[in-house]
């Protein structure tokens, strides 16, 4: 139906524009009702009772009441997994912007070294956790030998409490090509003009750095920051397969690895509402790790957000 | 006095004595860095090193660990790893969820950008900033629901739950797609609209040829975040004849009697799809997503 010179009392053009509009936008906007909305008020509303997957009561704030008490695990899973977030990603964000610095002087081959920096961002979490296990084997891992050749007995590394969680921020740093190429960008995106003016200036090289580099990458390194912790506070896969591999493979269901030393938020949380299908405690952990994280990244944009600098004036 | 902010690259027209490379001033540092880098660059390596010289290795030389080169590489490994479970039917599988899940993101999300990018409705930005929301969001607050209400259809232990949602949108596509369908040219659109073509015919026939670009950017992003996907399958995927390839292989992680040749021939095998398409598209990638603007496609 042609509309081009008089528009119908009905079917405008803007009408009919705007009615494909609704339905372009419409599975997505089902979607974001059915598979985000609801589910988040679901969660909302399993977290006050005690389903099991099969029949359901409602207890009120019972099951938060077990979470901030009586449950002797969560206060080990909350330690352990606030360990990783505050020790790994700070590491990380230091290696991270330590190596774009030195990559950043136009080295010939800088390509050739990024890629491989970002090798280990492309590896899948399950691929890499499984030769990470090897690596830290205790008999005949890379790392016990290596350490065997200047006269170091390795530990046990993930059989050893005192060890898992440094083997997996050891890990972790594995992957550190993923935020140095975003520093890179950033650092490269600092116009030559601002390290001149402070070489004018008579600025030495770390004050130049601290005073003037830093405050131009901060939104990166606020992002880094934030992404960080954000996905350091739900580490799952790599945890779960080195629990796997401690507790002796399929059909074991047990987390947490030597002496719990890697029972984190997301395999305590898996364990409970997957394995034992209490829903409704798992509802409420979920609710309680998305309450935390708003909160924090609030704090965050609110604390340190006012710090980094959006322009350069 | 010189700058030395340029490789002391020779120009090839100036005279012979231009053409001798005089050492940048602080070229001690640059080579201390350089040798950090190298150092850091073969700590990063030795891993994958490690991991395909020990597939290649008999059990005897890993327990061992006095065998750095397998002598003779045992190239069966792989053909062991990969018989020794029905791992033709997990590819099958994961291959599967992969088809069923691009196809529906690829569709569902370039619908909703050109919705957002081009066509004008009332609401249209709450409704952008509403399909952004879920980014904010950690993806289990959802997951304990969406469980409970697939079993409510008895879709669990099925591929359902995991192809179906993508047929509903997803909101870093949407809004990639968005973004870079702002900046196609509208003349061809209106010469479309003026032909009488039907906003659908429009998308189909104009926008979506133009968005390949974009659309490519999806497609090898979803592949791999599906390939890598672990926890989906580990809840919905039950029986063994269904699981997917690192749902399978973590099966095998932690047995007493544990072949590890074949275990990091198997997560070789496991690592080669991502890592072959991240080689094919990286010039796009690590430009594209660190200067994280699409006009700079």
């Amino acid at each position: 139906m042609r509309t081009v010179a008089s528009p119908r009392r009905r079917f405008t053009m803007s009408r009919r524009e705007a009615i494909a509009g609704y339905l372009f936008v419409g599975p997505a906007l089902l979607g974001f009702l059915l598979f985000q909305a609801a589910p988040l008020a679901l969660s909302l509303f399993y977290s006050l009772t005690n389903f099991n997957m099969l029949d359901w009561q409602w207890v009120g704030l019972r099951n938060y009441q077990r979470l901030f008490t009586t449950d002797d695990y969560i206060g080990i899973a909350v330690g352990n997994t606030l360990y990783l977030a505050v020790i790994g990603v700070p590491l990380g964000i230091i290696a991270g912007l330590g190596l774009a610095v030195l990559l950043n002087q136009n080295i010939p081959g800088m390509r050739v070294f990024r890629t491989i920096y970002y090798l280990p961002v492309i590896m899948p979490t399950v691929a890499a956790t499984i030769l990470w296990i090897n690596l830290f084997s205790p008999t005949n891992g890379l790392i016990n030998n290596l350490l065997g050749v200047v006269g170091i007995r390795g530990p046990q590394w993930f059989y050893d409490p005192l060890f898992t969680k440094p083997a997996l921020i050891i890990m972790g740093l594995w992957g550190v090509g993923g935020s140095m190429v975003l520093y890179l960008a950033g650092l490269q995106g600092v116009p030559k003009e601002v390290h001149e003016a402070a070489q004018i200036d008579g600025a030495g090289r770390w004050q130049a750095f601290r005073n003037v580099t830093i405050p131009a990458i901060s939104p990166v390194l606020f992002f880094t920051f934030i992404t960080g912790i954000i996905g350091s506070l739900q580490i799952f896969n790599q945890v779960y397969v080195i629990d796997q591999n401690f507790a002796g493979g399929q059909g074991a269901s047990s987390i947490g690895g030597p002496g719990f030393s890697t029972l984190v938020y997301m395999t305590r949380l898996f364990d409970e509402g997957f394995r034992q299908f209490r829903m409704g405690y798992a509802s409420a952990m979920a609710v309680l790790l998305f309450v935390f994280i708003m909160l924090l990244t609030g704090f965050l944009f609110k604390v340190v957000g006012a710090r980094v600098y959006t322009e350069m004036s | 006095m010189q700058r030395q902010h340029t490789r002391a690259r020779p120009i090839l027209s100036a005279p012979p004595r231009a053409r001798t490379r005089r050492l940048p001033r602080d070229w001690k540092m640059r080579a201390a860095a350089l040798v950090v880098i190298c150092a850091g660059a073969s700590t990063i390596l030795a891993p994958f090193v490690w991991l395909i010289t020990t597939s290649l290795k008999t059990e005897r030389d890993i327990a061992s660990s006095r065998v750095l080169i397998p002598n003779p590489p045992q190239f069966h490994n792989y053909v062991d790893a990969w018989t020794s479970a029905p791992f033709t039917q997990y590819f099958a599988n994961t291959m599967i969820i992969e088809g069923g899940v691009i196809v529906g993101t690829v569709l569902s999300c370039s619908l909703a950008a050109y919705g957002l990018a081009r066509l004008r409705f009332p609401g249209r930005n709450i409704i952008f900033v509403l399909l952004l929301v879920p980014l904010m969001l950690p993806g289990i607050v959802t997951t304990i629901p969406l469980y409970i209400e697939f079993s409510a259809v008895g879709w669990l232990n099925t591929f359902l739950p995991l192809i179906v949602p993508s047929f509903f949108g997803n909101a870093f596509f949407i809004f990639l797609l968005r973004q870079f369908m702002l900046t196609l040219p509208r003349e061809l659109e209106d010469a479309g609209v003026v032909d009488g073509a039907g906003r659908l015919r429009i998308w189909w026939s104009l926008i979506l040829p133009l968005t390949r670009p974009a659309l490519a950017a999806v497609v090898v992003l979803q592949f791999v975040a599906t390939w890598n996907d672990f926890f989906n399958p580990l809840i919905y995927l039950n029986s063994p004849d269904k699981q997917t390839l690192s749902l399978a292989i973590t099966g095998f992680v932690g047995q007493h009697s544990i072949a590890w040749g074949q275990l990091m021939a198997m997560s070789a095998m496991l690592t080669a799809p991502p890592a072959v398409l991240f080689f094919l598209t990286q010039r796009y990638f690590i430009s594209g997503i660190v200067t994280s603007g699409l006009a700079g496609r």
